[in-house]
């Protein structure tokens, strides 16, 4: 195989492993920059994969699919919102609460729904861009479908609107100082659950690029840990939804890596490259990425009247 | 400083408090035991005094291994008239836990679905001398636990023979979730039956990581098709039809494995090897529970033709080719190859003993 054909593969197993990271991850990112621990990425992604495969087995509209696994992850954000925002719950408990829940939910679901235990789903379609999808190896960037595309328009905005807009400097306001915020008149609980609902609907579209781009069958419980790989990609990415991003093509490379060199049967033990993605990890959060500071009031439950 | 008691705030942390427990009690055990009762021992008819509990890697409708199991446990369970109770999903961190919560609990058998069990089974069986471990696909042996297994090394030789006269690249592989004793074997054995069918023939052993992970399964067959392989074996449980369906897209070949999956993906799967371990763990579940067991391990080969057999065979498989095959089958059953345990390069391997 020459190396162009190497290199265009890798690339787009690279970006197949990176697009439900990268959602999950800003989405992360946006909860925790507005105060919230959200350690239920995970649940939350597997209720999208879920929510999506359920719709597009039973009607087989992909887009439908999509929209209502956008509105389920939503929802679920909505409820990790209502336990920390309004009851004061502790956050990794609610986060806790809602991988379980998701879990058990999605695997009864499964089971009242299909038949198997995996069922094939209508994949969404991939829509590549004429000229540009020639492109030797870079022309794996513009034979995707409207998913990816959508998280590169995600980038910049997101970045965008973190950084230079009122609602941006509200949200880093509220997950910095809650008080202050407060009394410059900015509503800490509604910024709050705007962003953790924006989190559960960023989720669920990971969820669904897993089940109808990426798979294209579901299996229970597969998300297999992608929620976690998400929550060390937007530490490790300092809270940046640019650096987040490439973090997560890090892990992404590093597991496409390391299962190529397992089908070149090069003799290194698969377990020490499975850990590829971890050690990394480790290493860049040990300071190689420089100091990690997170928001100053994450995981802190806001309650206006204490003094 | 001091905190009033304020009754808005008790209601919130009360509602709280008791949403969240009833959420974390709806989830926190995952599907356990169907019918467990508080006293599982029950004596029946037939006078035996016993009940039967599986602890499963993955999930029971998973249409492979796992589902296998289960019905394999049912169905003893069934003819014997005794309880029987599972768990599923069990990492491989929680294996002596689920292992030693079932023993504690008095289930009389406790079965370990898969060579992942091994460590677990010897370790827990000490602790346990009443009760009775069955490692499936394992290799252990003690006095109050035995392995079940079916002659893979058998299936995946003549399935290796197969694939090698189909091969066009010479590079074949095979797929398993996680690498122990018998996934290793299983490799071997493969390349055995390849290298005997064409001695150009290479194939090379791969691991997901999980049998479970369907997207990282789906990457890795990619990674193999990319390397150049044209024929891939997998082992793995609820991750196959997805592994299947991409040998379909990339116009490769493959193999099912533990029950037909010919339907899956007529075009790539050129036959699957038949290996019904739930039956396999029936015939052992009722010997142990009857007390009739041996001190040995229990392999169930091609001689056993319900259980151990190839399913439906693609139109693609020459007519000679499987004549080779079924040539070679017979002289399994007649004992005239069999397959020895060895050691390669640190890894359990095997070799075939002709006579």
């Amino acid at each position: 195989m020459s190396s162009i054909d190497f290199l265009t593969d890798f690339l787009s197993a690279c970006l197949r492993l990176t697009v439900p990271l990268a959602f999950a991850a800003i989405g992360g990112l946006l909860s925790e920059r507005s105060g919230v621990l959200n350690i239920g990425l995970e649940g939350l992604i597997l209720t999208g994969a879920f929510a999506s495969a359920a719709v597009a087995f039973s009607t087989q509209q992909v887009w439908l699919a999509i929209a209502i696994a956008c509105c389920a992850g939503a929802l679920m954000g909505w409820i990790h919102a209502y336990l920390c925002v309004s009851l004061n719950v502790n956050q990794l408990v609610s986060g806790l609460a809602i991988n379980l829940t998701a879990a058990g939910l999605t695997t009864y679901g499964a089971r009242l729904l299909f038949n198997t235990g995996t069922v094939a789903l209508p994949p969404l379609s991939s829509l590549p861009i004429p000229v540009l999808q020639h492109l030797p190896i870079l022309g794996v960037f513009f034979q995707q479908d409207l998913l990816f595309y959508l998280l590169l328009l995600l980038l910049p905005a997101s970045t965008y609107g973190l950084f230079h807009t009122q609602w941006g400097l509200s949200l880093r306001a509220v997950g910095n100082a809650p008080k202050a915020a407060d009394t410059a008149g900015v509503s800490v609980a509604r910024i709050r659950y705007v962003s953790v609902i924006l989190c559960g609907a960023l989720c669920g579209l990971a969820g669904a690029y897993l089940a109808l781009v990426h798979v294209q069958f579901f299996a229970e419980n597969m998300s297999a840990g992608k929620g976690f790989i998400a929550l060390a990609a937007l530490i490790f990415g300092r809270w940046h939804p640019v650096t987040t991003t490439l973090a997560c093509l890090l892990f992404g490379a590093t597991e496409a890596l390391q299962l190529r060199i397992q089908a070149f049967g090069l003799n290194i033990p698969y377990q020490l490259l499975a850990m590829l993605p971890y050690i990394t990890a480790l290493f860049a959060l040990a300071g190689l990425a420089g100091k990690a500071t997170p928001p100053a009031a994450l995981g802190l439950p806001y309650a206006k009247e204490k003094r | 400083m001091s905190h009033r008691f304020d009754r808005r705030r008790f209601l919130e942390y009360s509602l709280a408090t008791a949403a969240s427990s009833v959420l974390l009690k709806a989830c926190a055990s995952p599907s356990a035991n169907e019918t467990a009762a508080e006293e599982p021992a029950s004596v029946t008819e037939s006078g035996v005094s016993t009940s039967l509990a599986i602890v499963l890697p993955g999930t029971i409708t998973d249409g492979g291994w796992n589902q296998l199991g289960y019905e394999g446990v049912k169905r003893a369970g069934d003819n014997l008239g005794i309880e029987v109770a599972y768990v599923e999903q069990v990492d491989n961190a929680d294996q002596t836990e689920s292992l030693a919560d079932f023993a504690r609990q008095g289930f009389a058998i406790v079965v370990g679905h898969g060579g992942q069990f091994d460590a677990a089974i010897e370790q827990v069986a000490m602790e346990f001398p009443e009760t009775y471990f069955l490692g499936v696909n394992g290799d252990v042996l003690g006095d109050n636990y035995t392995c079940v297994r079916t002659n893979y090394n058998q299936m995946l030789y003549l399935s290796g023979m197969i694939g090698a006269a189909m091969s066009t690249t010479k590079k074949m592989a095979y797929l398993a979730g996680m690498e122990f004793k018998s996934t290793q074997q299983q490799g071997a054995a493969m390349d055995l039956g390849a290298k005997a069918m064409d001695p150009e023939v290479e194939v090379v052993s791969s691991f997901v990581g999980d049998f479970n992970d369907i997207a990282k399964a789906k990457e890795s067959a990619l990674a193999l098709i990319a390397s150049g392989v044209d024929v891939i074996f997998h082992n793995l449980d609820n991750s196959a039809p997805a592994v299947l369906q991409a040998c379909e897209e990339a116009g490769i070949y493959a193999f099912g494995n533990n029950i037909d999956q010919f339907d899956l993906a007529p075009q790539a799967v050129l036959t699957s090897a038949i290996q019904d371990i739930g039956g396999a763990i029936t015939l052992v579940a009722e010997l142990a529970a009857t007390g009739e067991i041996g001190n040995q391990k229990y392999v169930v080969g091609l001689e056993t033709p319900e259980l151990v057999s190839f399913g439906t065979f693609n139109e693609a498989v020459p007519a000679d080719v499987r004549e080779k095959v079924d040539a070679i089958a017979a002289d399994m059953v007649a004992g005239k190859l069999v397959f020895e345990d060895a050691e390669e390069e640190g890894k359990a391997s095997v070799k075939a003993v002709t006579s």
